[in-house]
């Protein structure tokens, strides 16, 4: 009976955050970001002050745990011109220069962080060589915009 | 009539030497770091890793990273080729637990289980050798066999260990 109102719980919270907090994000690249950035690098655990007043923190963890690794790795297994539009969508969200947030990602690297916690090595070092793929696609598209604009702009 | 049982008895001798080479140890098969069971996930990582999509698209968008993105996905295919050996290796060590105490086993069956784990091994060898040698989208088709087969001994395995009355249900293979 325990088990069973532990596993509607987190069915239920599974469903609430998708609704209301990841349904608005328009990319999967700033879904996986919002949910990592529930988890607690010291601990690992994951948490959100709108449901763990609700609910247990157990279920709340792994609801979140759950979903964050559902997201992962549908981007995992995405085509990498669905990846690189998803990460232009992503940058666009950010309201920055998207030069400087693609220059930023490729030295930095800050998609190390959105992995979860129980994927195993294959599936990171494919999303690793992934995203420095799409990256490097965007910065090339970047360069190739910033050259027709010089090139198409009167002589001074 | 002796040169050809020379060289049947020699081939015979390297098919041993090269299962025995490739099966690996207990302690290994007790590694919890791999993955034992041939899930569907496997399978799109396999199939994103060999994704002639994906090549066409770096091969048009950016050109210069070819040879990275090469090298990457040989990288990877390596690594997802040794994950599926070991999942199927651990497959056929649960299938001759289960088999070892089930008295009912059908001799056809065992013959050939034995069978395609010798199959696999040599396509496994030769799938490695391609990729090593030139590219991971070189040995898509093979890769593709290799884990057909990977599958249905997992399959097969799965069905001897739930049918074995003396093996805990929860087994994976």
């Amino acid at each position: 009976m325990v088990n069973r109102n532990l596993s509607q719980d987190v069915g239920r919270i599974i469903e609430e955050v998708r609704e209301r907090s990841l349904a608005p994000l328009a990319c999967e690249m700033a879904k996986l970001i919002c949910l990592s950035s529930t988890r607690d690098y010291n601990t690992g655990r994951y948490q959100h002050d709108g449901l763990d007043w609700r609910y247990r923190d157990k279920d709340a963890d792994t609801a979140l745990r759950a979903l964050h690794t559902q997201i992962f790795e549908s981007l995992v297994v995405a085509p990498l011109k669905t990846l690189v539009s998803d990460l232009e969508a992503f940058f666009g969200m950010t309201l920055t220069d998207q030069s400087t947030a693609t220059k930023l990602w490729k030295n930095l690297e800050p998609f190390r962080i959105a992995v979860p916690e129980d994927s195993d090595e294959l599936t990171r070092k494919l999303f690793y060589s992934n995203i420095r793929i799409a990256l490097a696609v965007l910065e090339n598209r970047q360069s190739k915009m910033c050259q027709d604009q010089q090139s198409t702009s009167p002589m001074l | 009539m002796i040169a050809t049982l020379t060289i049947a008895v020699a081939l015979l001798f390297l098919l041993v030497l090269l299962a025995w080479m490739l099966w690996p140890p207990a302690a290994r098969s007790n590694n919890r770091g791999h993955n034992v069971r041939i899930e569907p996930y496997s399978r799109l990582i396999g199939d994103r890793i060999c994704s002639e999509e994906d090549w066409q698209f770096v091969k048009l968008h950016a050109p210069e990273l070819k040879a990275e993105f090469l090298r990457d996905r040989k990288d990877l295919l390596l690594s997802w080729l040794r994950n599926v050996r070991c999942a199927t290796a651990e497959s056929v060590r649960a299938y001759r637990t289960a088999a070892s105490v089930d008295a009912a086993v059908n001799p056809i069956v065992e013959v050939r289980i034995a069978a395609s784990y010798m199959s696999f091994l040599v396509l496994w060898v030769v799938a490695r050798c391609i990729v090593w040698c030139s590219n991971p989208l070189a040995a898509r088709s093979i890769i593709v066999r290799v884990r057909s087969i990977a599958e249905e001994l997992s399959l097969g395995a799965r069905q001897t260990v739930s049918k074995s009355p003396s093996m805990p249900q929860d087994t994976q293979v």
